[in-house]
């Protein structure tokens, strides 16, 4: 016989998960732009010229996934033609303590100022892309930051309601920033470097092999920032427990555990160091692709496995 | 002693004496600041809505409620306070009402039968055309001098006996009949014969034990509203005067954990039909001990302590162990307390009814009330108190001829006629039909053995014609002949006079909240044209109007007469005399109403008919070497619907629409089975499919499904079937399960004694598929 | 609960009137009344319930009982809802009710998300978020809600808590009583008195990896 006595519910109401897979999406395209908008920065502000290329893809890809990103939010509303209520920044109107209006701030003005990077970027303008870099990071920060202050003011889910959750959504948007880069650089040298000379695409090469270094350090950081998270809510409140059971070895421990730590995390990692597969192409992109899938499956876990504790 | 319970004493009259107390008396005091009923705003613009008093019938509780209408149409249908019984609460069913008038799949318009019968083809009629071929079938038994041929039954005997038995009589026929009544047939022939009334009133709110017996009152009891809330009053602190009484004690006997058992003070899992040893070992300790109220049975009981005592010897609390598993320190426990614990009363209703024994287990629980001189005593077993209604003269003469159906020869103790035998008599050919009509009565649903049922109201020798009466296409609609829309207890008039709580009669309103939808019609108005149709002798019978018939109903009671009349009640939905006080021992002038005029411990007519006149416990065969892996099937009441009647009201059946069979979680286990498998449950007579639900609070050898759903007609809301239709949110029917009708497997066994249907009585097992 | 005090223009002072309900499940059956009475008041959607009442079974056979817990809106102090609406759609009444003002409303959910009692819904019909609101329509007319005026049991208690000769303030003062989640700090206006914790805590008694939660409209 079981220690404690026996307890069954025997009538509840169902209910709803509010936020679903749109939002997850959200969640994940508003990373990659952040995640690609800094290494972008970083890549114009080091200034070495090798760099130049990456500093263009980046450019590209941010304002373009933070197109992608906002659509999931308007086609998640169930009012979507009320958007502009979002926008009404009349006195009395917009609420200015919820994380969704610093969303909509950072969201109409990151795009603007990443575009006029871009422009900048692609028109040589060392000087503005500069300024605008450096405008820009801290919009790109605070715009995936903030979705982590989305959930982490979300008090009624222990899972989200812990000061880690903005940090970890930032580190989480570098690792698929990153791994997005990557693809793309790879991209770039197999298909689009025809004519260079062998030994630009060899730069272009040792270049690549140094993000997938930085893509092995943003993996270590996210996995520790997680590996905190985890041990703290283990042991933190009852609900906290329930949503790490449930990530641990519960519902959600094929996306968690199998997608997200082990292929979209431990592979990689071992793929980014391992001097036989770090080098090559195939396997940088193979991981690449896994940390992509892994950070997905990241936001949708944190999102959707957030909110599958019973609140009632 | 006052009605209004906005007028009773205010929290803080109390003053400091009981500070540290448990404070829950003050609620009886409508301390609440706001004004709790009768009225209704829009939600829209503000204003108040009209609104009109009338009495509830999604249950027999007949609670008082206000229906509010807007634009000719029904709003919502909310409490009235004043109501002396339902004061101002109504229970999920009762606020679900609206769904009733406007459920998408009632029947609008007559309809009559194309092609075979129960076929399921239908052409709709008018009905001019549908009033032609009624009357024409109807002439014809008449023509043929076999008018007692046209057998009328309608749901149980409250609302629509009186003139529906007009109506049989004056058209020739003795067979107007109803179905079972509330609290099952057994328990009515049990009390006829122990004390002359149909039922008890258990004075809950001034009682300070309740010994239960087979009761839900927290879900089901057909007093529902007006029981429970009292009930819970009793459960707490109550002020009386300058007194506080103490919390009243609950005890519970029930195989089942019901929501009664399980906020109780004990629950006995009892084992199913053998509550009467429980009582009577419970009358033997009480007798032996000396604890009854010597005063009542010397005068007031038809056997002597001494006899009573000498009777009960065997009867010990070690024998009763035996048979229902109930501790016997337990059962002396009780006893005591039950004796010396002044007021009590006992509780008892289909737990006790719903068996092959129930006239004799009812007639050893009402016992208790008797020797402990509970018996009509303010917090006691109380005899109802109602107004009786008066018919409009001449009245019809009851025709002589004698009928199987209303005097089953099988049944001579039953006192009145056997509702579940009457399609088996007809089967069995002891009795002619030519014209069968139903009104409010689903037998096909509702009753044992419904597809043996079936087969007979398919036959056309056996039943030419079949003509349904309701609102809802029912599973028994689908048989019939013509089925004619029948208007909804909001869209009608009728008078009723339930038996009153606070132990002054009182008369209670129906009237329509909004004109009858489509072309429905309410019960009375069609009687009333029917007969002026088939002229002659029924036309003179029925020479007035429905406000004339229900003037002439209310005329005997003078002081109603005097306040207004029918239009007293079309306003304020119910009438009583406010001078007048409760009386109780209401027998001490005339004695009871039987033979005796005495509480009939023993019953003659019992003993005459070769029964024991005794209440006695008798042995059901199905206890008999009932296997390991064998159990007893329990059917019961859920708390949001009413039999078959709400399963189309979309607010209850999405609370509950399935019903798992329900089983002790350690049997289960120990047999292998697991909680949520898929399941066969199988009787002698057929098996259903359903899932197993592992509980806790169940005695191991019974196994519990629900009644109320698992619909094969009736609306789609009912089947689980998403739709779209004008009332909204239909289409967002999520459910995926509609549950399964048990009765199938439910044999058809009666208590011979009663005549009641023993729905409590099968044998089942389980099969995995 | 402090007592808020204000002060008109007229110098006289007057109380705030804050509302707050009591749930006394020692009187309450289990019955449903209230979830039904509101769908009906509030034209409720099949799927939503803006109050339903949970029904537990706890102990082992023959030790065995049943308890119940009617859930509403909170009606917080520290709404977080309040406090996560982007656009203002949430407000809080003076009397202490939070509503949703439904022209308002874009129906992004991140009230639902971040309410830890789960009493908000998405009406699919009007495409807004609902909620018990006390039925503030009816306080303002005088009336008491419409589950409150139903409750079989006369388990709900409602009224101003801010005034001490109230049924519901005498209530509070001289029994225990306990909130949901009260360690989340959004102060609960809703009160139990002898609820259970087993029958509070959400995780008690259901399988957590295979809780039913309704398909989204
Ligand atoms: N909610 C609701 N209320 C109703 C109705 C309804 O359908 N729904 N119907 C009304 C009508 S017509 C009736 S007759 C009443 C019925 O009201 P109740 O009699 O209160 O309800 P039942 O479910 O028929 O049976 C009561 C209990 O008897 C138990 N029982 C079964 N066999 C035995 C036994 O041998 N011994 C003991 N001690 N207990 C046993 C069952 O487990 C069940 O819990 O309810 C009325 N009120
Ligand atoms: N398994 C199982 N079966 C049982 C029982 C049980 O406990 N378990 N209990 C038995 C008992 S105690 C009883 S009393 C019977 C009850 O059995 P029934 O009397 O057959 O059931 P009800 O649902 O009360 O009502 C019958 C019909 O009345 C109709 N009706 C309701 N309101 C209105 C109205 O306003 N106008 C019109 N025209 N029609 C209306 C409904 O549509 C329904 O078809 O069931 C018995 N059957
Ligand atoms: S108890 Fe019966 S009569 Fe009373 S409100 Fe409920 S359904 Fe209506
Ligand atoms: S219970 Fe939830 S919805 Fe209600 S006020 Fe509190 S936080 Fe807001
Ligand atoms: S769904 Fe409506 S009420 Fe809720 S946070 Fe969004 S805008 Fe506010
Ligand atoms: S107070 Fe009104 S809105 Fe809230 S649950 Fe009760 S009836 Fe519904
Ligand atoms: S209406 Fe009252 S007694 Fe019934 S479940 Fe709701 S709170 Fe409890
Ligand atoms: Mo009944």
């Amino acid at each position: 016989m079981e220690p404690i006595s026996p307890v069954t519910v025997l009538y509840n109401a169902p209910h709803q998960i509010p936020f679903q897979l749109p939002i997850s999406q959200y969640f994940y395209f508003t990373g990659l732009s952040a995640g690609s908008f800094v290494i972008s920065v970083i890549a114009v502000l080091g200034g070495k010229v090798e760099y130049k290329p990456l500093g263009k893809i980046g450019a590209i890809l941010a304002p373009l996934c933070l197109i992608l990103a906002p659509m999931n939010l308007l086609v998640d509303m169930t009012q979507p033609a009320r958007f502009w209520h979002l926008m009404t920044y009349l006195p009395g109107y917009v609420n200015w303590k919820s994380p969704i209006t610093y969303g909509v701030i950072l969201l109409s003005t990151y795009p603007i100022s990443a575009t006029i990077y871009a422009y900048f970027v692609y028109a040589g303008n060392q000087k503005y892309a500069k300024i605008f870099a450096i405008l820009g990071i801290p919009l790109a920060i605070s715009v995936h930051g903030y979705t982590g202050f989305i959930l982490a003011l979300g008090k009624g889910r222990a899972l989200w309601n812990t000061a880690l959750m903005p940090t970890l959504f930032i580190v989480s948007a570098m690792v698929s920033g990153i791994a997005l880069m990557i693809i793309m650089a790879i991209l770039r040298n197999v298909f689009f470097m025809k004519d260079a000379t062998e030994e630009e695409r060899e730069k272009d090469a040792t270049l690549i092999h140094g993000l997938g270094g930085f893509l092995g350090a943003a993996i270590i950081t996210d996995l520790f920032l997680i590996f905190n998270a985890v041990l703290v809510i283990l042991t933190s409140s009852k609900e906290a427990f329930e949503a790490a059971h449930l990530l641990l070895w519960g519902k959600f421990a094929l996306e968690f555990v199998g997608i997200e730590i082990v292929l979209g995390g431990l592979i990689p990692l071992f793929i980014v160091f391992y001097p036989k597969t770090k080098s090559s192409f195939k396997w940088l992109s193979f991981a690449s692709v896994l940390t992509m899938v892994g950070i997905f499956a990241m936001r949708f876990t944190v999102v959707v496995g957030g909110q599958s504790v019973p609140l009632h | 002693m006052k009605f209004s319970r906005r007028s009773l004493f205010k929290y803080g009259a109390l003053g400091g004496a009981l500070l540290g107390m448990e404070k829950s008396f003050e609620y009886m005091a409508n301390a609440m600041e706001l004004i709790e009923g009768g009225r209704e705003v829009s939600r829209t613009t503000g204003k108040f809505l009209k609104a009109v008093p009338s009495t509830c019938l999604n249950c027999y509780a007949r609670c008082g409620n206000y229906g509010f209408t807007a634009y000719g149409g029904l709003i919502k249908i909310g409490p009235n306070t004043d109501h002396p019984n339902s004061r101002g609460r109504m229970c999920a069913k009762g606020q679900a009402g609206l769904n009733a008038v406007y459920d998408p799949d009632r029947i609008l318009a007559p309809i009559k039968r194309v092609g075979k019968r129960g076929e399921g083809n239908w052409k709709r009629i008018s009905w001019e055309e549908a009033y032609v071929e009624l009357v024409s079938k109807l002439s014809q038994l008449k023509s043929q001098g076999v008018p007692e041929e046209f057998v009328f039954q309608s749901d149980r005997d409250i609302t629509t006996q009186a003139i529906s038995r007009r109506f049989c009589h004056a058209f020739g026929s003795p067979n107007a009949l109803v179905n079972h009544p509330v609290g099952g047939w057994n328990k009515r022939v049990a009390q006829q014969l122990s004390w002359g009334a149909d039922y008890e009133v258990p004075d809950v709110a001034n009682t300070q034990y309740m010994l239960i017996f087979g009761s839900n009152p927290y879900e089901a009891h057909y007093l529902r509203t007006s029981f429970v809330q009292r009930i819970a009053e009793a459960r707490g602190l109550r002020q009386e005067g300058t007194l506080i009484r103490p919390k009243a004690k609950m005890v519970v006997f029930d195989p089942r954990l019901t929501q009664t058992g399980g906020r109780a003070d004990e629950w006995h899992p009892i084992l199913p039909g053998t509550d009467a040893a429980v009582a009577l070992a419970i009358a033997q300790t009480i007798m032996a001990e000396g604890l009854y109220d010597r005063a009542f049975v010397r005068d007031w009981c038809n056997v002597s302590a001494s006899q009573l005592e000498k009777y009960l010897q065997g009867h010990t609390p070690e024998w009763a162990e035996g048979i229902s598993g109930v501790l016997a320190t337990d059962i002396r426990r009780i006893a005591r307390e039950f004796a010396t614990t002044r007021p009590a009363t006992t509780i008892s209703t289909g737990g006790v009814s719903k068996h092959g024994n129930g006239v004799q287990t009812e007639r050893a629980v009402a016992l208790l009330n008797a020797i402990t001189g509970n018996i009509d005593v303010k917090g006691g077993y109380c005899l109802p108190r109602s107004f009786t209604f008066r018919e409009p003269n001449p009245l019809p003469p009851a025709p002589r001829v004698r009928s199987e159906l209303l005097h089953p020869s099988d049944f001579p103790t039953a006192l009145f006629e056997v509702p579940p035998r009457v399609l088996p008599t007809i089967k069995e050919r002891k009795a002619k039909v030519g014209v069968y009509m139903t009104y409010q009565y689903n037998p096909l649903y509702s009753r044992a053995e419904g597809p043996f049922l079936e087969q007979i109201l398919k036959d056309e020798e056996l039943i030419p014609y079949f003509v349904c009466l309701d609102s809802v296409y029912t599973e028994t609609a689908a048989f019939a002949d013509l089925v004619l829309p029948m208007a909804t207890f909001a869209e009608r008039w009728e008078l009723e006079s339930p038996p009153a709580f606070e132990m002054v009669p009182f008369v209670s309103l129906r009237q329509p909240f909004i004109m009858p939808l489509g072309e429905a019609i309410g019960f009375t108005d069609f009687l009333i044209s029917l007969a002026g149709r088939l002229g002659g002798d029924v036309a003179e019978y029925f020479n007035f109007t429905t406000r004339q018939y229900l003037e002439t109903q209310i005329s005997g009671i003078p002081g109603l007469v005097k306040a207004g009349g029918l239009e007293y009640l079309k306003e304020k939905g119910f009438w009583f005399d406010s001078e007048e006080r409760p009386r109780y021992r209401r027998y001490a002038g005339r004695g009871f109403d039987t033979p005796s005029r005495k509480y009939e411990i023993f019953s003659k007519r019992l003993e005459d008919a070769g029964y024991s006149g005794m209440p006695a416990y008798e042995f059901l065969p199905i206890t008999e070497n009932i296997q390991e892996e064998e159990f007893h099937l329990l059917v019961y009441q859920t708390r949001v619907h009413t039999h078959d009647r709400t399963a189309n009201c979309m607010w209850l059946t999405e609370i509950t629409h399935d019903n798992p069979a329900v089983m002790n979680a350690e049997t289960m286990a120990r047999l292998g089975f697991e909680n949520g498998q898929e399941v066969q449950i199988v009787s002698k007579i057929g098996a259903i499919k359903t899932r197993l639900q592992a509980v806790q609070g169940i005695n191991p050898k019974a196994i519990a499904i629900s009644d109320n759903v698992g619909h094969t007609e009736f609306g789609r809301i009912a089947r689980a079937i998403p739709f779209e239709s004008d009332v909204k949110t239909t289409e967002l029917l999520w459910w995926k399960d509609g549950g399964v009708n048990p009765k199938p497997i439910v044999a058809l066994k009666l208590d011979p004694i009663g005549g009641g249907e023993a729905l409590m009585d099968t044998k089942v097992w389980i099969r995995s598929v | 609960m402090s007592n808020d005090v204000e002060e008109p223009a007229g110098g006289e002072k007057k109380r705030r009137v804050r509302y707050g309900m009591l749930v006394d499940l020692r009187r309450c059956v289990g019955c449903q009344s209230c979830s039904v009475a509101c769908k009906s008041e509030n034209e409720v959607p099949l799927g939503k319930f803006r109050t339903w009442v949970k029904v537990v079974e706890k102990g082992r056979y023959p030790d065995v009982s049943r308890h119940f817990l009617p859930s509403f809106c909170n009606n917080c102090e520290k709404p977080i809802c309040n406090r996560n609406c982007p656009v203002k759609a949430t407000y809080v009444r003076d009397d202490g009710i939070v509503m949703v003002n439904m022209h308002r409303c874009i129906g992004c959910m991140y009230c639902m998300a971040s309410c830890p009692y789960d009493v908000r819904y998405i009406n699919p019909l009007r495409k807004i978020v609902q909620k018990c609101h006390w039925c503030a329509h009816r306080l303002d007319a005088g009336l008491l809600p419409a589950c409150v005026e139903t409750c079989l049991g006369r388990a709900l208690i409602f009224g101003d808590i801010n005034d001490p000769n109230s049924e519901i303030s005498q209530l509070l003062a001289t029994n225990p009583v306990v909130t949901l989640k009260p360690e989340l700090g959004t102060q609960p206006h809703v009160f139990y008195i002898g609820a259970d914790a087993d029958t509070m805590d959400p995780t008690r008694g259901v399988d957590i990896d295979h809780v039913h939660f309704h398909e989204p409209y």
